[in-house]
């Protein structure tokens, strides 16, 4: 979809928004020692960028759920791959009007 | 593109003899280096590994550099095009200090052992140590002649090697020997698209002169709270003043016409492509473009050039490599 420069502002805006309260999700919930600003968007999470495990995965999975009020199915766990990628899904599961589009 | 086609689905063995190789030791070859690199070196204990950068002193990139610390020093790695700025800015480092820089280029090799089948090759020419030997970690191999580094720029399994030049033809006959006969060897020239794929950035071709570390998108690889962190106050002020952001875009069209074109939204140019690479798996281009902070995000489709190509800015990785899907660190 071709978005006008405007609603392109108002997405992006929206996603920054979604990426700042995942982050600081992060580093609470898993107490990471870090500071939010620290966790690059497209930092791995697991193995080979942040080093974060099976367990981690678990704990990420049930604070997007709470932090984000969405429903993170088995089937989305390809989708816990990156801070941006966590986004993605968050994103998708939100309605039209809640997302910023 | 067979090379390509190696490193993603297969193994493929990259001769990395051109590029940046320098030892820094002595007994104050830690604060040497730590005056210099972005990251906090007093973190790096002996066979561990770190991605920072060089700060320029205007606070943009001046090289982009892997540091392994070794037993009685560091190895600093980097691509050809990084080695004067990180010989200039150590040799000052380590001048009134106990620190002595070598560059070990031209009498030692460099491998890099790349994609989804390279452990179990590396495993089969060198041990199963190699399976204990996790990411931005190195150890020494059988009498401590060859230098193992897990440290990447294509986001496949990665091993870099690095000896005495006269023990690499041995360690190239047991890799091949290892791939059961299978042609191993590859250049570099699918190098660009595979680290755009991966959005790993090379100072040379990603970064301009004007460009932050924050434009870039490589803050991460500072730690701030270092006291002698080097630009910090141009670091400072630049962080407010980010005015693009560098993103990872897949692009309609030809590579070779789509290199510094504009990207615009309706009609408003927003930023240009940087580099661009044809991407065998995903049959479209790959591209970093920098383009306005207030829309440097994931998701956002645009237009690119005279022709108006479609683009799409999208998170990095483009794809995950089979060696990443493939890992038993995968949370799936």
């Amino acid at each position: 979809m071709i978005a006008t420069l405007v609603e392109a502002r108002a997405y992006a805006a929206h996603r920054k928004d979604l990426t700042h309260r995942l982050k600081e999700t992060l580093v609470e919930r898993l107490d990471l020692d870090r500071h939010s600003d620290e966790i690059p968007d497209d930092c791995l999470l697991f193995g080979v960028g942040l080093g974060l495990d099976s367990v981690d995965a678990l704990e990420i999975l049930v604070a997007v759920e709470s932090e984000f009020g969405i429903r993170v199915e088995d089937s989305d766990m390809q989708e816990i791959r990156s801070v941006n990628s966590i986004v993605d899904l968050v994103l998708s599961r939100q309605s039209p009007g809640e997302n910023g589009r | 593109m067979i090379d390509y086609r190696r490193m993603r689905g297969s193994a493929g063995l990259a001769d990395l003899q051109n590029w940046t190789r320098f030892d820094l030791s002595g007994s104050q070859a830690g604060d040497a280096l730590d005056a210099v690199v972005g990251c906090n070196v007093r973190d790096l204990f002996e066979g561990r590994a770190a991605n920072t950068l060089i700060p320029s002193p205007t606070g943009g990139v001046d090289a982009v550099v892997w540091v392994v610390a070794l037993e009685d020093g560091f190895r600093i790695v980097a691509e050809p095009a990084d080695h004067e700025a990180i010989r200039t800015a150590l040799v000052e480092s380590a001048s009134g200090r106990d620190a002595v820089l070598r560059d070990i280029g031209e009498r030692t090799f460099a491998l890099a052992l790349v994609g989804p089948q390279a452990e179990a090759i590396a495993c089969k020419a060198f041990g199963d140590q190699i399976r204990s030997l996790a990411f931005l970690n190195a150890m020494r191999l059988g009498d401590g002649a060859v230098l193992a580094a897990r440290i990447g720029y294509f986001g496949e399994y990665e091993l870099h090697l690095f000896g005495d030049l006269a023990e690499k033809c041995a360690v190239i006959d047991a890799l091949g020997r290892a791939g059961d006969g299978d042609a191993l060897e590859v250049g570099e020239a699918a190098f660009p698209a595979m680290m755009i794929e991966m959005g790993t950035m090379s100072r040379e071709r990603d970064i301009p002169p004007d460009i932050s570390v924050f434009e870039a998108g490589l803050h991460w690889m500072i730690d701030f709270r270092k006291e002698n962190l080097r630009a910090a106050g141009e670091l400072a002020r630049r962080k407010h003043s980010v005015e693009r952001k560098c993103v990872l875009m897949i692009v309609d069209g030809i590579a070779e016409d789509l290199k510094g074109q504009p990207i615009f939204i309706e009609d408003c140019d927003i930023g240009s492509i940087q580099s661009v690479s044809r991407s065998e798996t995903l049959g479209r281009c790959v591209a970093l473009a920098y383009i306005a902070e207030d829309l440097a995000m994931p998701g956002l489709t645009c237009f690119v050039g005279a022709g108006r190509r479609l683009g799409t800015t999208v998170s990095a990785p483009a794809f995950l490599g089979r060696s990443i899907l493939d890992s038993p660190d995968s949370p799936d």
